[in-house]
Parts: structure tokens; C-alpha cells; sequence
């Protein structure tokens, strides 16, 4: 061809501006904006406290504002406090609100009303030190003589905030309540598109959306559940397995994980239709908490606790761009932190089980005797295993024996051993570990180390005034058995809560070293991973002039009303008291005693009282959350001792680092209306790290629960019986409806083809992704690049090449 | 007999022990396993069973994304034969239609606090404007065709307002409405707007008050007197068959009522005698939903809506306790599920409820502002399909689905029941009858033993006439063993003549043959061990009589039994019986002295000791057909024992006929007396023990 040179300049003049068009177009952002400046961004009252690494720390000394420039690539400038866009619409108390990094809750002498202070309206003296990495702030509120020092700090990439236990200072006047640190940290108008995360069960989230019904509008939940009673049901929350919180906005996120002090702390979070119009989420520390105090019996008056929730309380927020900024890379920020800081280890092998929780017996309230219950015989129970292991060929399974103890379940409690002779006795359990041992079945027992009954038996093996649970108004806290009433009037079966140390002490130590000689693979404790409470020794306080007093006028009552029988309400007044005793009707000599008795008991309990300080404490020390779980670690510990390995029941965070493997944990049903969409937040973090189990796959309503289990990597578990649970109906267990293994054999050969043969090799897997193809469509990607595909709707899903079928499951293995 | 040194201190510890459990039994409660998921059943016991959940929250419509912004105290919900979504959105003054799945279709306005709406088959639409006091009809396209207000009748009170709040129409076009809080009853117009009268209203109980003051009072009295008036409808739905369902929201008992054509209220009722029998047997009531909380804080279900499905389920919304309730076509509890509370699930306040065709409930909740929709689960489709074969008469291919339902939950009590039917129309009694127990169904217990029993009769003859023989031997040969014992006792040289068991025994016995004489008897030789002896008879009698009776006789179950409360019944009325006795004939100069008229008391209690426990035993061979006999045998006993009482004040006292009457009629009014006194003093006294039990509590917690 040839080339002329009108041609080639026609060509030319196009050409020309496009290679340099090419060439420019990818700088030409940076041109057009000139490289982010934070500090012009600020403005002049914030100065530069520290950098590391790629995050910068700026402080506002006029009122310790505080802002976060993370200068990666998608990095953003965070600041504590968001900058009003129309500041006149605002009125002032909200503005200041808005403006303070920390939100102080307060209460008087009365302690019923709680006040707030802000440090834009209350002005408190601040006094900044420098420290590593950051600045260390001392507030004094000097009107309300309240004072503490918060650390804020750079490490790692992170923004640490502290609050040291001894920098914490008040008066009798003025109580601290609760202590909200960067309350408005990221906080985020609608117009952004982004999305709280509340750790509510397996996860949640709520998006920022131009409108969100009312009901949606605030949050307010305790982690780890309530440490006090509350009287009304509907406060009852599900649980808050995990202190982490979250809050997306574009394509920049932060988290923040408690770190210290996570017993005693409230995940607060709102979205942007309060009064104070933005999205919000922050931890709230507690430091006291409400209890009913009684007025008298049966009338109670709500106040906060006299006593300070002590401890340190610290916060690690990380930041997470681009990829990252969503649930998925804050579970994995969580997870870096139980790897790094907790010790959680990865398992090692993958050892996919079957969980087999058997029933074996219990009680029945009858009359003139009890009624016991046979569900399953420990022949029974060997049956079971020599049927699925032998015929069906499942060598993966783990057994819990659920109700194997003296008298079947919980009925003896807190005695336990030895295991119930009606069911096969010591040699029947035997029989059972021995097989079970042969065959590598790991077998556990479950235990309930809370309980304790209060019948007369019981009155000779614990003492229901110093060896139960407090709460802060000093009294027991009694449960619901089971907790299912059957009818709304009905009054509760009492039963008592142990004091950990008491459990500990008096019954694991011993218990769990004989239970260990039946050959036991560990011990599952019930309620360990769900239940964290305060304990509040009782206080003898009698020894004030009223009750002193009143002692004495019933002693001198009783000595009046004994002399008066021997010497005066005889008919021949004068003779002998000896006399008296010996002869007469029998009554008289009997009650005499008894009366003398009465009074000989009651002298001595004044003398000895007399001999004590005022104000006695009995029935332990103090625990808080934390020590109380400390005791119960220690109890876990007695059976990795003993036996090897323990299960824990619930997965709250504080457990996580104790044992590898988790039942009951929540995986779905608890979600609170604050949250619009559940997501697998706590499977994501400690997947391939603890092996867990959700709700029995024989008390499923629905095939969701099922298709949530594969797509929260749980493994599968059946709560099964001999006999048909029709036995169970008129029990306190009936909530068991359906167990009988005949009915269930085939359920539990699918499920292990499914979640053993074929899904069984991901256990060990840390879980790399987690989202959402299409509207009740959810992908798990797994680090190997298994991929399973999860459609909860009825109709059929096509992706390409991959095709889920309604209400089915797909499982895509990695391409070699 | 002495027990043990051990064993006696044992006692004196456990003694001890209760004592302190009582004052230290005080304490806060904790839920701690309380399951969110609460679903269950009612039992025929009136208790709640866990039971998988029936209903799974799937989605809610809340107008906040759709053109028409958020609801606003929403109060009626209705789902037309196209299957949309008409609401009515009283706070914002508008009707809304949206389709099935919540897109936002159509919007009536121009209205003041519409209450109601209903669309007919031909998609005509019918509007309770209640703020303008109007009926309005509308076309299908929203355009108006007429209006109708308050009707010309002199039933309706001049100066009443009409204010409809709920309406339906039926086939040939008449509209039944309600008005909120007016206890009109339904009324009836028809398709001009014209009144055709008032519709299946709620009865009032039989009142004496009522009675009294409508016989002697003045119109002008009776206006100023407060009388209870009938408790008003709160809903309404009419189902494809005509029946008209209404709920009652303020009721104790018939909350729920499904109405014939004619205005009749098809489901059995709580009779009057029912009514005043609740104060002594709290199921006598015909109670739908549950009370909540007890004594004067007891809470009673807000029934504000009634839905019924193909499959003739009922539903009902509880506003009070936020729940709802299914119920089959027999009225019959099925499943309950929500609650109030603050998680997915859980409800705010419902005031609507509607179901489409394929099962799925949309719940108005008017606190969260929104349409709530709840997809069944497996389990309750299983259930409802059950119900309507059941219902339908096909027990054969119910029993199949009622099986299928206990696999997944064996605590479906009428379940039971319902297998139990099928199982006896296969002539298999016996399984029947065990299906029957676990359903608590007595009276078809009672049928399927019936014929059970007339088989094993026909295959046993033999074995039966031999119990027959040797259950009459049994009545020869008691009471002459008895003596032989005796008489060996003193051949022996074991018993004496003189011995108080034998005298006991012989003043029994003589009780019995020769009433009279033996009281006179025992003016002059009567001792304490008697009342002790009859007493222990009496109360070992009455604890194995509740451990014998048959499943179908039983008044009480084993778990209820409540022993104090047992020994009580049998001390409380002797001791009141024997302090009145001699009370009041001490006033009338009775001769009798305590130990007299206790002792002779306890003779009385005879008949009790004898019949009982062998009537118990007797009720094992019984059917429900020869509950007659039974009953009889049970009201002879009585009767004996008022005899021998009788005739005890007659001659321990020595009082002629008339005077013996007069006396034991006082008795009677004695004891009332004597339990009004009781009552009256504690009720005083109460208070005082209160305060002292909150002194000793608060040294002994504070």
C-alpha cells in the first residue's frame, strides 16, 4: 500500500492527540487532584501527634478531637467527630454532643437517674502527656469531681484507646455509669453507602438507607448477654458472642474489638434518624450496673449498683480499605486477634465428626414417688453407636451422654455420680467408653456445674445462703428449670446457682477425677460458653440497733413464753421445774425443751455475731464477670487435666481460647430487629481455628436450618433417644419432641455423607470469603478455593456454569 | 413404733432445713434458657409444650421505600381474590393497595381514620371511613359509587354516633360492620345501605344484680345505674361457606366465635353453671388464647383479629401478649408462636392478620409499623393438611399426616387424639387407647376401652367370671377374715379382749350394722386412738384412692398432686365438722363431751374408708357409659356418711328428730361460719404476718 504524505499526516492528526491521550489519561487523576493533604484538610487546630507506619494520629488540644489519617492506597481521614454540614439546623447541647470524644454517664447518691457529660458543654480541665505512639489525655470534670486518663495511642496499624483502672477517679456524690470513647469515631450520614455491624448471635448488619422503620433506629445490647437480671421477659437479648463491632462507609471500614474490659461493655450503636443524625457505633464501657434493690419483700426499686466495675478497659480499632472494608475483613481482623493475641492455634487436621448428643433419663415429678424416665440404656446407647458404626460404616462421630447422672437429668444436682444404676450403672457406662475408646469415638459427658437444687436433700450438700450466686442487690438469683414454662402463672421450680468457686472446690475437682476413671474422652459443660454472671457475697449487716434490738425482744419473747409454761402455766405453781419436766402431760417437757433449745441457738448466733465487725461479707469474695469466668476456665482446665479435652456449650468469646471444639452455638434465630441481615461473622473468624456445632439437626423447623448450617461450616449434631420422645411429652424436657433414633438413623447417614464425606475436608479451612450472589443466594469461599453455594429460595439459581437448585446447596472444589 | 436415733435427727435436720429454706427462699429470677424461638402448643391440660417453630419470619412491607412512605398506626389488613394486599392506614388517613409481593399498586384517599376495608369478589371496594362516620363503596378503579351513614332505625340510639370500624360483605351484597368499642353488635345493612338488623351479639351472663334491678327499678333508676353491658366484637371475617368468625377482645371467655347464617354461635359455649363453676374449676370457662400473670394482675388475651384459610385454620392476633394462635375447626388449640419483643419473629403490636393461598401469614403490627410476612414451615403445613383431612372425615389419610407430624414433634397432643380415631376405626382398641392417653382425650379413651373391654370379655369369659367370683368372695370373705384374725390374735395370746384395737375394731363394725346403738355406746366408752386411726385410715385411703382410679375417672393427675393439700382435705372439714358439732350443741345443751363427738365423728368417716379405695379399683373395669353406675356408687357414699352424721347428733347428743335437724343444719352454718371467720381473720391477720415476714426477711438478706 502506499503511504502518501496527506494520508499519513490525516492519520497523523488523529493519532497524535490519542497516543498522548493514552498516555496521559491514566495520571491525569493525580493531576487533576493534587495529592491529599490531611494537615490543610484539618486545619490549623489539629497538630500531628504520632505516625506509625502508615497511619497518622492528629489532636485538637482545644477539646481532644482526635483524627486518623490512614494514607494507603483507598485510605481515609477518620475523624472523632464528624464535621456538620449545615452547623445552624443543629441545636447546641446536640452539636456539643456531637463534638465530644467522650461521653460520660453519671449518676447521683440516689443512684436511679443517670445524667450526662459531654466535653464540649462541661468543659473538663484536660492535661495531655505525650506516650508511645500517641497521647495520653486526663479528664476532670471538676463540677462533678470525676476524673479518668485515656490513652490514645498508635500500634500496628492500630488506633489503641485505654482506660487505666487507676486513673479512674469520683466521688460518693457523683457515680460513673458508663464511659462512651469516641462515640462518633467514622460516623456517617445517609448519602454515604455503607452499613453498621452489631456481633448480634452469628452477626449483623444494617445498611444506611434514606429511611429505616423506627424500631431500627437504636441499639443498646450488653456483650456476652446481661450480667443482672432484668424483670421483663422481652428484655431477654440473644447472645453477644463476640465484643466486636463495625462500621462500613464506602470503601473504607473500620472495627473495634474490646480488648480489655470486654465483660463489661455495651455495644451502642444508632442510626442517623435519632435526634443526633448520624450512623453510630462505638463501645460503651459499663462501669455500674442497674439491679432491682429490694424496698421489701416483693417490691423492688431499680438502682445502680454501689460498687465500681473495676478493671482496665481497652479498645483496638483497625482500619480496613477497599476489599477489605466489609464484615469479611473485619472477621479476619478478629480472627488476626484471637491468632495473635488469644493463642487460638489452627487445627491442625481436619477430623470431620458427627456429633451424637443421647439422652438417657430423667425425672418426672409424680406422686407418691417420682417418675423416672428410661429414654436410652447405656445397652441402648452402645447399640446406637455399634449400629451407625458397624452397619452404616461412620467412623467419624463424637458421643455426648446427655442425662446420664444420678437420677437422670439435672435431678440430683449438684450431685452427680454415680452414674444412674436404672440405665446401666457403672458398668453400663463402661461398657459404652470402652467401646468407644476402642473405636476412637471420643465420648463426653455432659455437666451442668450451676445448677443446684433446693429440696431438703439439698440442704445437706450446699448451703443456699453462702454457697449461691448473688446478684449486686445481694440477693440469690433463682432460674426457671429448663426455662420453659408451661403455663405463664406457673411458679418456677427453684433452682439455686452454685458459686463457681463452690462448684470448682467442692464438686468438679472430685467429680471430674472420677468421672475421668470411667474412661471418658472430656466432660461438655452446659452453659460455659453462655452464661457469664457478677456474684455478690451476702452481707450480714444484722448488727445494727434495729435488728440487734429485735433480736433480743425475740429472745426475751421466747424466754418469757418458756418460763411462763414451766413455772406459771402449770397447775400447782411452786413446784420443782424438775418436777415439772419430768412428770406431767408429755407435751409440756417437750415443748419446755424445745423452747430452751430455741433460745440456746439463739444466744449463741448473738454471741458469735456480737464477736463479728458490722457489714460481714459471707459466702465468698466479690467476682466479677471476669473472675467468675476465670473459676469456670479453671474448672475446664480440671477436665483437660483429667481427661484430655472438654466441649463447651455456647461460644462466647472469653471460651474461644480454652478447648478446639463448641456446641450449641448460635447460628441463626437470634437476631434482633436492629439488624436487617444476618452474616456469618463469628464463622468466618474462628472457622478452621475451633471446631462448632449448631442446634440439632432432629429439631430443625425448617430446611433453612439446614442450608445455614452448610453455609456457616458447622458441623452437623442429633439429639437422639431408645425410646420415642412421646416419653419426654409431660416432662420438664419435652422440649426434646423428636429423638427417636429409629426415626432419625437415615437423617444422620445423609447428613454425614454430606457434611463428613463430602464437605468434612474444609473443617480445618479458615474461611476466606462470605457473600451474597442474589437475593436469598450466599457463596462461602474457603481458603483452598472450595466454594459452596447456598439457595434459600424456592426457585432455581444459575450462575454461569453453576446452577443451585431451590432450596439446595452446591459444593464447587477447588480447581487443581 | 420409734424410729432410730438416726432417723429422728434426720427429721429434726430436715425440719430445720425447711424452716430455713422458707426464710431464705426469697430471690430474683433469671431466665437463663429462654429460647427466643417460642412456639408450642396447648395442652388439653391448659399448658403450654415446645413444638418446632410453625411460622419463619421471611420479609416485612413497610411502605418505607415505596412511593407511599412509612404507615402510620396502621389497624386492617385484607388480601383479595387477586391475592393483593389492601391496608388500611388509619394514621395517614388512606387505604393502600400493594400486590403479594409488597410493590406499591394503588392509593385511596380523602379519608378520616379508616379503620376497615374489604374488596369483593368482583373487586368492588368497601371502606369504613370511621372519621367520617361512612360506609364507602368504591369501583375497582378507586372512583366512587355511594356512600353510606348512619342507617334509620329507632335501634340505634339518636344520639349515638356511627363510627364503623371493621366490615364484610357477603354474597348477596348485605355489609356487616362493626363499630370500635360499641357493643351494638354486628350490624347488618344491605346493599342500599338500609338497617336489616343486628347480628350474632355477644350474651350477657345471667347477673342477679341484673335481674334485680330490671324486676324493681325505674326507667329513670335503671339509666343511672351502671349495669355490665355485652362485651363488643373487635373483628371479623367471613369465610367462602357463609360462617361469619368474630373474635371478642375483652372477654373471659368465647373470645372466639364462628356465627351460622342465622346468627348462631356454632362453637360450644361457656354455659352459666360454667361460668360460676370457674370459681372452683378454672377449665370450665371456654377460653381461647391464655391468661398471662396471676391473681389481680392476671392479663387476658386482646384478640384484635381472625383469619381463616382454605385448609379451615383459624388464626388469631393476641394485641396483649403479641401472639398468635391457630386453632382447627373445632375450636381446638393447634399452635402458638410470637410474643412481643424486640427480635425478628417477635411482634409489636398486631392488629391484623390475613393468610394467602400458600399458607403464608401477613401480620400488622401497629407499633413497627408494618406488614410482617411469616412462611410456614413444614411442620405446620403438615399440621394444617392433617387438620382438614380430620376434619373432612378422611381419619385414614389424616392419621398418615398426623404421623408424619409427631416424627417431627411427638408433643402434638391432638395428634394423638386424632391417630387414636383412626386406630379404633380399625378396631384397634387397645393401641387407640394408649394413642388416646397421650393425647389427654379422657372421654375417647373411655370409647376405645369400652371396646376394648367387650373383646377381652368375649375372649376371656372364663377369666371374667372368675374375677366376678372371686371379687365376691372378697366382700365374704374381708370382714369374716378380719374377725379370724382377731380371734386367732386372742387364741394366741397377742391380742386382749380389752385391747383398744379390738374395741376400735368392734365400735366400727358396730357403726356400721347399728348406728344408733353404738353412738349411745360410745357416750360412755370412746378414746382418742379411734379419731387417730380413722384419721390415718381415712388419709391412706384418699393417697391410694388417687393412685388407683382409672386414667378416664381421674380428676387429678400424678404430677399435680399436691399431698398436704390431699391430708387437708380430709383434716380440715373433720376438725371444722367436730368444733361445730360441739359448739353449737353445747348450746342447745348437747351432752356431748369433745372426745365424744370426735370420736364418733371419725366413725362417720366409715363409709369413706370402705367404699373408696375398692370404687377406685372398680373404675379400672369401668367404661365411660357406666360413669352412672360409678357416680352413684360415689353419691351413696356421701349419703351414708350424712346419715351416720345425722344420726351421731342425734344420739350423742340426745336430741329428739326435729331438734336433731335443726341442730345439724346449724352444724352446717356453723362451718361456714367457721371458714368465713378463718378466712376473715387471715385475711387481717396477713398483713401483720407480712410485715413481720419482711422484718425477718430484711435482717436475714439485707
Amino acid at each position: 500500500m502506499k503511504l502518501s504524505l496527506a494520508r499519513g499526516w490525516r492519520i497523523a492528526r488523529y493519532l497524535v492527540p490519542l497516543i498522548l491521550l493514552l498516555t496521559i489519561l491514566p495520571i491525569a487523576p493525580a493531576m487533576a487532584a493534587p495529592a491529599f493533604n490531611p494537615e490543610r484538610e484539618l486545619g490549623p487546630d489539629f497538630e500531628k501527634v504520632s505516625q506509625v507506619d502508615n497511619l497518622s494520629l492528629y489532636l485538637n488540644k482545644s477539646n481532644s478531637q482526635l483524627a486518623i489519617y490512614d494514607d494507603r492506597e483507598f485510605g481515609r481521614l477518620w475523624r472523632s467527630s464528624p464535621i456538620l454540614e449545615n452547623p445552624e439546623a443543629v441545636s447546641d447541647s446536640i452539636k456539643a454532643r456531637l463534638n465530644s470524644v467522650v461521653i460520660v454517664e453519671y449518676t447521683d447518691r440516689v443512684r436511679t437517674q443517670t445524667r450526662v457529660a459531654d466535653i464540649i458543654s462541661d468543659q473538663p480541665k484536660m492535661t495531655f502527656t505525650p506516650i508511645d505512639g500517641g497521647i495520653q489525655v486526663d479528664y476532670l470534670f471538676e463540677e462533678l469531681n470525676i476524673g479518668f486518663t485515656i490513652g490514645y495511642w498508635l500500634e500496628d496499624d492500630r488506633l489503641v484507646v485505654g482506660v487505666d483502672e487507676d486513673s479512674v477517679r469520683e466521688t460518693e456524690e457523683r457515680l460513673l455509669v458508663t464511659l462512651d470513647i469516641l462515640p462518633f469515631l467514622g460516623a456517617a450520614t445517609n448519602e454515604e453507602k455503607g452499613y453498621l455491624f452489631v456481633p448480634d448471635g452469628p452477626g449483623a448488619i444494617v445498611h444506611f438507607r434514606p429511611e429505616q422503620p423506627e424500631y431500627r433506629h437504636n441499639f443498646l445490647a450488653e456483650v456476652y448477654g446481661p450480667a443482672l437480671f432484668s424483670f421483663e421477659p422481652e428484655q431477654q437479648q440473644g447472645p453477644i458472642p463476640v465484643p466486636v463491632f463495625g462500621l462500613v462507609r464506602g470503601n473504607t471500614a473500620f472495627t473495634g474489638i474490646v480488648t480489655k474490659g470486654d465483660m463489661d461493655v455495651n455495644i451502642s450503636a444508632a442510626l442517623s434518624y435519632t435526634a443526633l443524625g448520624y450512623n453510630r457505633i462505638s463501645g460503651q464501657f459499663i462501669f455500674r450496673r442497674k439491679a432491682p434493690f429490694p424496698l421489701r419483700r416483693a417490691s423492688f426499686v431499680t438502682r445502680f449498683e454501689q460498687e465500681r466495675v473495676e478493671g482496665d478497659r481497652e479498645l483496638k480499632y483497625s482500619f480496613l480499605r477497599g476489599y477489605d472494608a466489609t464484615y469479611v475483613g473485619m472477621a479476619k481482623t478478629y480472627r488476626e486477634y484471637l491468632m495473635s493475641e488469644r493463642g487460638l492455634q489452627r487445627l491442625e487436621e481436619a477430623n470431620p465428626f458427627l456429633h451424637l448428643r443421647i439422652f438417657m433419663a430423667m425425672q418426672r415429678q409424680a406422686f407418691p414417688r417420682d417418675q423416672f424416665i428410661k429414654m436410652t440404656t447405656f445397652d441402648e446407647a452402645l447399640g446406637m453407636l455399634k449400629t451407625l458404626k458397624e452397619e452404616r460404616g461412620l467412623d467419624n462421630l463424637r458421643v455426648t451422654l446427655v442425662g446420664w447422672s444420678q437420677d437422670g437429668y439435672d435431678w440430683s444436682l449438684p450431685k452427680r455420680l454415680p452414674p444412674e444404676g436404672k440405665i446401666g450403672g457403672d458398668e453400663g457406662l463402661r461398657a459404652v467408653s470402652n467401646y468407644a475408646n476402642a473405636n476412637d469415638i471420643p465420648l463426653y459427658l455432659e455437666d451442668n456445674y450451676l445448677f443446684g437444687f433446693r429440696n431438703i436433700d439439698s440442704f445437706f450438700r450446699f448451703n443456699p445462703l453462702t454457697d449461691v450466686i448473688r446478684g449486686a442487690n445481694r440477693l440469690p438469683i433463682t432460674t426457671n428449670y429448663v426455662g420453659f414454662k408451661r403455663k405463664e402463672d406457673e411458679p418456677h421450680t427453684e433452682v439455686q446457682l452454685l458459686r463457681p468457686e463452690i462448684a470448682r472446690d467442692r464438686y468438679a475437682a472430685s467429680d471430674i477425677a472420677k468421672m475421668s476413671e470411667y474412661g471418658i474422652s472430656g466432660v461438655e459443660f452446659r452453659f460455659f460458653g453462655k452464661v457469664a454472671l457478677n456474684h455478690y457475697p451476702i452481707l450480714f449487716s444484722g448488727r445494727s440497733g434495729f435488728t440487734s434490738g429485735l433480736r433480743l425482744i425475740g429472745m426475751a419473747a421466747i424466754a418469757f413464753l418458756g418460763l411462763y409454761i414451766v413455772l406459771v402455766g402449770t397447775r400447782r405453781p411452786g413446784d420443782a421445774i424438775l418436777g415439772q419436766l419430768i412428770g406431767g402431760p408429755l407435751w409440756r417437757p417437750i415443748v419446755t425443751a424445745g423452747l430452751l433449745i430455741a433460745l440456746g441457738i439463739g444466744l449463741f448466733i448473738e454471741i458469735r455475731g456480737m464477736q463479728q465487725p458490722v457489714d460481714t461479707e459471707q459466702g465468698g469474695t466479690k467476682l466479677s464477670r471476669q473472675d467468675f469466668v476465670g473459676v469456670w476456665k479453671e474448672i475446664v482446665d480440671i477436665s483437660k487435666q483429667e481427661t484430655g479435652t472438654a466441649v463447651i456449650q455456647g461460644a462466647n468469646a472469653y471460651m474461644l481460647d480454652t478447648t478446639d471444639f463448641f456446641t450449641r452455638v448460635p447460628l441463626d434465630r437470634y437476631n434482633y430487629v436492629f439488624s436487617e441481615e444476618t452474616v456469618p461473622f463469628f464463622p468466618l473468624a474462628v472457622h478452621g481455628l475451633v471446631r462448632y456445632t449448631g442446634d440439632e439437626s432432629n429439631l430443625r423447623s425448617d430446611r433453612d436450618e439446614f442450608l445455614r448450617a452448610i453455609e456457616y461450616g458447622a458441623l452437623p449434631t442429633f439429639e437422639l433417644t431408645a425410646s420415642p420422645s412421646v416419653l419426654l411429652t409431660r416432662t420438664q424436657y419435652n422440649r426434646l419432641y423428636s429423638s427417636r433414633f429409629a426415626d432419625w438413623e437415615p437423617q444422620i447417614v445423609d447428613e454425614y455423607e454430606l457434611f463428613i464425606r463430602q464437605l468434612g475436608y474444609t473443617v480445618n479451612l479458615l474461611m476466606e470469603d462470605h457473600r451474597q450472589l442474589a437475593v436469598g443466594v450466599y457463596e462461602t469461599v474457603y481458603e483452598d478455593g472450595t466454594r459452596v453455594i447456598v439457595n434459600y429460595n424456592t426457585r432455581r439459581f444459575t450462575d454461569g456454569d453453576n446452577a443451585v437448585e431451590g432450596q439446595n446447596y452446591l459444593i464447587i472444589p477447588p480447581r487443581r | 413404733m420409734r424410729g432410730d436415733k438416726g432417723s429422728r435427727l434426720r427429721a429434726l435436720l430436715a425440719v430445720v432445713a425447711a424452716l430455713w429454706l422458707l426464710v431464705t427462699s426469697a430471690g430474683t429470677a433469671l431466665a437463663l434458657e429462654l429460647d427466643p424461638k417460642l412456639s408450642y402448643t396447648i395442652d388439653p391440660r391448659k399448658q403450654r409444650v415446645p413444638s418446632p417453630l410453625p411460622y419463619i419470619f421471611e420479609k416485612e412491607i413497610n411502605g418505607i421505600h415505596l412511593p407511599t412512605g412509612a404507615f402510620k398506626e396502621p389497624s386492617d389488613l385484607f388480601l383479595d381474590h387477586e391475592e393483593n394486599l389492601w391496608l388500611a392506614d388509619t394514621g395517614n388517613d388512606r387505604v393502600l393497595k400493594f400486590s403479594q409481593e409488597g410493590e406499591y399498586l394503588m392509593e385511596i384517599s380523602n379519608l378520616s381514620k379508616p379503620e376497615g376495608v374489604y374488596v369483593d369478589p368482583d373487586g368492588n371496594i368497601f371502606v369504613a371511613d370511621t372519621g367520617n362516620n361512612r360506609i364507602l363503596r368504591l369501583d375497582p378503579d378507586g372512583n366512587f359509587v355511594d356512600e353510606f351513614f348512619k342507617p334509620e332505625t329507632t335501634l340505634i340510639p339518636v344520639d349515638h354516633t356511627f363510627a364503623p370500624s371493621k366490615l364484610v360483605v357477603d354474597r348477596s351484597g348485605r355489609i356487616y360492620t362493626l363499630e370500635a368499642g360499641s357493643n351494638l353488635g354486628i350490624i347488618v345493612l344491605d346493599g342500599e345501605g338500609s338497617f336489616r338488623g343486628f347480628f350474632g351479639a355477644t350474651r350477657l351472663d345471667f347477673s342477679l344484680r341484673r335481674l334485680i334491678v330490671s324486676m324493681f327499678a325505674t326507667q329513670e333508676q335503671r339509666r343511672k345505674i351502671f349495669l355490665p353491658q355485652p362485651t363488643p366484637h373487635s373483628n371479623l371475617y367471613l369465610s367462602d361457606d357463609g360462617f361469619l368468625y368474630t373474635v371478642v377482645a375483652t372477654a373471659v371467655k368465647d373470645q372466639l366465635q364462628k356465627l351460622s347464617p342465622v346468627g348462631v354461635n356454632v362453637y360450644p359455649h361457656s354455659t352459666s353453671v360454667a361460668i360460676y363453676m370457674r370459681f372452683f374449676k378454672e377449665d370450665s370457662l371456654k377460653f381461647y388464647g391464655e391468661r398471662e400473670g396471676a391473681g389481680r394482675r392476671t392479663q387476658f388475651p386482646r384478640f384484635s383479629d381472625v383469619n381463616v384459610n382454605d385448609a379451615g385454620i383459624i388464626t388469631v392476633v393476641d394485641a396483649n401478649s403479641a401472639k398468635v394462635y391457630q386453632y382447627d375447626q373445632d375450636g381446638e388449640p393447634l399452635l402458638a408462636f410470637g410474643g412481643r419483643g424486640v427480635q425478628q419473629g417477635q411482634l409489636g403490636y398486631p392488629t391484623s392478620v390475613v393468610t394467602d393461598e400458600a399458607g403464608s401469614l401477613y401480620i400488622l403490627d401497629a407499633i413497627r409499623n408494618n406488614i410482617q410476612v411469616y412462611r410456614p414451615t413444614l411442620f405446620a403445613r403438615l399440621v394444617h393438611s392433617a387438620s382438614k383431612f380430620y376434619w373432612d372425615g378422611r381419619y385414614d389419610e389424616a392419621a398418615n399426616l398426623w404421623q408424619q407430624v409427631l416424627k417431627l414433634d411427638a408433643n402434638m397432643y391432638l395428634a394423638h387424639s386424632a391417630l387414636g380415631k383412626a386406630l379404633y376405626r380399625q378396631e384397634r382398641y387397645q393401641d387407640a387407647m394408649v394413642e388416646y392417653f397421650r393425647g389427654y382425650d379422657k372421654t375417647e379413651y373411655a370409647k376405645a376401652y369400652s371396646e376394648a373391654r367387650y373383646l377381652w370379655m368375649r375372649a376371656n369369659f372364663g377369666l371374667f367370671m372368675l374375677y366376678v367370683f372371686l371379687g365376691i368372695g372378697a366382700i365374704i370373705v374381708i370382714p369374716r377374715g378380719t374377725r379370724r384374725i382377731f380371734e386367732l390374735g386372742f387364741q394366741r395370746g397377742i391380742l386382749k379382749q380389752q385391747s383398744t384395737w379390738y374395741k376400735i375394731y368392734r365400735q366400727a363394725v358396730g357403726v356400721l350394722r347399728d348406728p344408733m346403738e353404738t353412738f349411745w355406746a360410745l357416750r360412755e366408752d370412746s378414746t382418742w386412738w379411734t379419731v387417730w386411726t380413722m384419721l390415718a385410715l381415712a388419709i391412706i385411703v384418699r393417697m391410694l384412692t388417687l393412685n388407683t382410679v382409672s386414667f378416664h375417672y381421674s380428676s387429678i393427675d400424678p404430677e399435680d398432686i399436691n399431698f398436704v393439700l390431699e391430708v387437708s382435705r380430709i383434716l380440715v372439714p373433720f376438725l371444722v365438722w367436730v368444733i361445730a358439732n360441739y359448739g353449737v350443741s353445747a348450746i342447745f345443751y348437747g351432752e356431748g363431751s369433745p372426745k365424744v363427738v370426735a370420736a364418733t365423728t371419725a366413725y362417720c368417716l366409715q363409709p369413706y374408708i370402705i367404699i373408696a379405695l375398692p370404687l377406685a379399683l372398680v373404675s379400672n373395669v369401668l367404661t365411660g357409659d357406666e360413669s352412672a353406675l360409678y357416680g352413684f356408687a360415689n353419691t351413696a357414699m356421701y349419703w351414708w356418711m350424712g346419715v351416720l352424721l345425722y344420726l351421731q347428733v342425734k344420739v350423742v347428743h340426745d336430741f329428739e328428730f326435729k331438734r336433731a335437724a335443726g341442730v345439724s343444719f346449724l352444724n352446717i352454718l356453723g362451718m361456714v361460719a367457721i371458714f368465713g371467720i378463718s378466712a376473715l381473720s387471715y385475711f387481717m391477720s396477713s398483713r401483720v404476718i407480712r410485715f413481720l415476714w419482711e422484718v425477718v426477711y430484711e435482717v436475714v438478706t439485707r
